[in-house]
């Protein structure tokens, strides 16, 4: 055999791997006796509290105080007060700089004695029997509140909550006159850096150049915001004066391109869109120029019609004649309604009678090929139908009237 | 104090009596300013017309998304069809070979594509836009408003790649027939269905809808227009019928600004 240890792996026969060898053993503890907890008391420390009213703090206490569990387990025994927690008060500040929470002076952290507990037990006896006795008493004792009971309290009789006396601590006033002190001594340790000496005074100068071009900066940005709504409308107005001179060259050119024929009559190649309100005032046919050198022979039979018209004072939209499938459902409107006039600014407005104005604006440019046409579709059913090359029958005809140029836009204006 | 109750009383006189004499006249200027702010310099006559015969013919804007605003079709040879109840118009521009023309993909395509095919719906209006037309009559201008019905963009429709394909597949259409019918089938009961929603006023389907439009498209034939270039005497002759037939007529209303503009804004 070697004096070396027995390995772990080493298996001794009749022993299983899997279990260990380690058995429970409770145990099991039994009561000393009066005289072995007599001799194991120690005996040196001496009670130094005596006089000192028990605390209501700890769990030992309170349960001695009640008669829990471990009554009568503190008979013989003596309790020892001692370590950080026994102290008195309670500090909450870091230092004496803080308002300190203290205790009511005559509270101990001491544990009670035996004899207290005694004299508790003896005291709650009593008590019980006066509550027995008298409820009353009970209630006016301010310990303890019945919940099923409503009780006028008087103002001055507050009961809770319950603040803890603050004292201003005079160490306090007393540690700020010491830092007071020594403060000076601070400022000079720190004057021996003759940088923030030298400083001091040109900073103060710098920060008032500061503010003043800073004042100077915001009277600046201030102007400019007056000017740029100046300029915003400064900007539109010259886009619409533009707007209004594009137009009225737009007129001019139109009808200086008119070639006029015998009668000084002519007609321009090309069109233009404007955009009127879709709902226009109501008119009413009024009265015929009487111009007959002017009129064609197809306008005569429209003369006489026009005469019978105005005899009953019709309205013009009186008779919706049938239109094509590729009409729109729009009011048939014949006759002068209003002019284009072009004034002393450069404004372009239309009056259509009655101080009905619209102000008339440039639409946004097309930049693609517009064109106007005019689709006859035939009567079929009673014309002959042609067909074409392709076996296609002709519907009708596509008059291609003329390229469209510009398109404007008339607004009511609501000056 | 005397002396600085004189000063100010001397001043306030002064500046009264120096606005009054100022005043008297300007006064009258402004107001009359106020009369005639913005004085007429030019006045046109605004005459409202319509197309000669509005049973048959409709005024509309075309607008060839493709082209730019300068390109003249004043010399092309365009034609034209139409489907009249579906509210489509094609019209066939020629094309220029001879320049930006691949005539090897021509060859490759074994189609001759000479024609540009644009096509586009009639856009209906809700009335408000005219065709302005400038006029000159015995010497007095006058413009002329005629209500445009419905403003149609035409763009490329690129059929010939259709009809290649059509060419192309030609071998495959005889079995394709049979699965054809069963789609028009189809399209039929989806109409059917969006009619007879419509006609029991319940809201009509959207799908139900657009096919019937597409049936409706598909089964309608074209057919042709005669165009009419803008120097033919027939064009000429409607520009002439649209710009003097209703400079006689004197309208009037009734309606004061602040009813119109009531109109206006509880419409």
């Amino acid at each position: 055999m070697s004096n070396r240890l027995d390995s772990l792996n080493s298996k001794k026969p009749g022993t299983n791997a899997s279990k260990p060898l380690l058995k429970f053993k409770p145990k099991v503890v039994t009561r000393k006796t009066q005289d072995e907890r007599a001799k194991d008391a120690p005996t040196q420390v001496k009670e130094e509290n005596v006089d000192r009213k028990p605390s209501q703090r700890g769990r030992g206490s309170m349960r001695g105080a009640r008669g829990g569990r471990g009554r009568g387990n503190y008979a013989g025994t003596r309790l020892v007060s001692s370590g950080p927690l026994t102290e008195g008060s309670v500090s909450l500040g870091m230092n004496s700089t803080r308002n300190t929470i203290k205790r009511e002076p005559g509270t101990s952290s001491s544990s009670p004695t035996p004899d207290f507990l005694q004299n508790l037990k003896v005291k709650r006896e009593e008590s019980v029997a006066k509550a027995n006795s008298d409820e009353s008493d009970s209630e006016d004792d301010g310990t303890k509140i019945n919940m099923n009971r409503d009780y006028n309290f008087e103002e001055e009789n507050v009961l809770f909550p319950i603040r803890p006396v603050r004292e201003n601590d005079t160490s306090n006033e007393e540690s700020g006159a010491e830092s007071k002190e020594t403060s000076p001594a601070l400022v000079e340790s720190r004057s021996a850096t003759p940088m923030e000496k030298s400083q001091s005074p040109v900073k103060e100068e710098h920060i008032e150049d500061q503010l003043n071009k800073i004042k100077e900066y915001k009277a600046e940005l201030e102007t400019k915001i007056t000017d740029s709504g100046d300029k915003l409308r400064k900007e539109e107005s010259e886009k619409i004066e533009s707007d209004f001179k594009q137009i009225v060259n737009q007129i001019n050119n139109e009808f200086s391109e008119i070639s006029l024929d015998e009668t000084e009559s002519g007609t321009s190649k090309d069109y233009m869109v404007i955009h009127l309100p879709s709902i226009l005032p109501e008119f009413k046919r009024s009265s015929i120029v009487k111009d007959e050198d002017v009129k064609d022979e197809n306008m005569k039979d429209e003369e006489v019609s026009v005469e019978n018209l105005k005899e009953e004072d019709v309205k013009m939209i009186d008779e919706e004649p049938t239109r094509t499938k590729l009409a729109a459902d729009i009011p048939n409107l014949r006759g002068r309604i209003g002019s284009l006039n072009i004034h002393k600014s450069g404004k372009i407005s239309i009056n259509l009678g009655n101080d009905n104005n619209l102000v008339v604006s440039k639409a946004a440019p097309a930049n693609f090929l517009q064109e106007l046409t005019l689709i006859d579709m035939k009567d079929t059913q009673h014309g002959d139908v042609e067909v074409t090359e392709n076996d296609q029958k002709v519907a009708g005809s596509y008059y291609r009237l003329g390229k469209v140029n510009d398109k404007f836009i008339a607004i009511p204006s609501f000056n | 104090m005397s002396d600085r109750n004189e000063l100010f009383v001397d001043e306030e006189e002064n500046l009264d009596s120096g606005m009054v004499s100022d005043d008297t006249g300007s006064f009258h200027e402004a107001n009359e300013e106020l009369l005639d702010d913005d004085p007429i310099v030019e006045s046109i006559s605004l005459v409202m017309n319509q197309v000669p015969h509005p049973s048959t013919q409709s005024l509309h804007l075309i607008q060839y998304v493709g082209k730019p605003k300068t390109t003249s079709l004043d010399d092309q040879n365009i034609s034209g069809s139409i489907k009249e109840e579906s509210n489509y118009l094609e019209l066939n521009v020629p094309l220029d070979t001879s320049r930006f023309y691949d005539e090897t993909r021509a060859e490759e395509w074994e189609a001759q594509v000479t024609e540009n095919s644009l096509r586009g719906v009639f856009d209906k209006t809700s009335g408000g836009l005219y065709a302005a037309h400038f006029v000159i009559s015995n010497g007095t201008k006058k413009m002329v408003l005629v209500p445009i019905d419905s403003t149609t963009q035409i763009r490329s429709s690129f059929k010939y790649l259709d009809e290649i394909d059509m060419k192309k597949n030609s071998s495959t259409v005889n079995w394709m027939e049979p699965t054809k019918q069963s789609k028009m089938h189809i399209l039929q009961t989806s109409g059917k269905n969006a009619q007879s929603n419509t006609s029991d006023g319940s809201t009509s389907h959207a799908l139900g809808d657009t096919l019937k439009h597409v049936k409706k498209f598909e089964e309608e034939d074209w057919s042709a227009l005669r165009i009419v270039e803008p120097n033919h005497a027939d064009s000429e002759q409607v520009r002439r019928e649209i710009a003097n037939n209703a400079d006689d007529l004197i309208l009037e209303t009734e309606t004061r600004m602040d009813e119109y503009l009531d109109t206006l804004i509880n419409t």
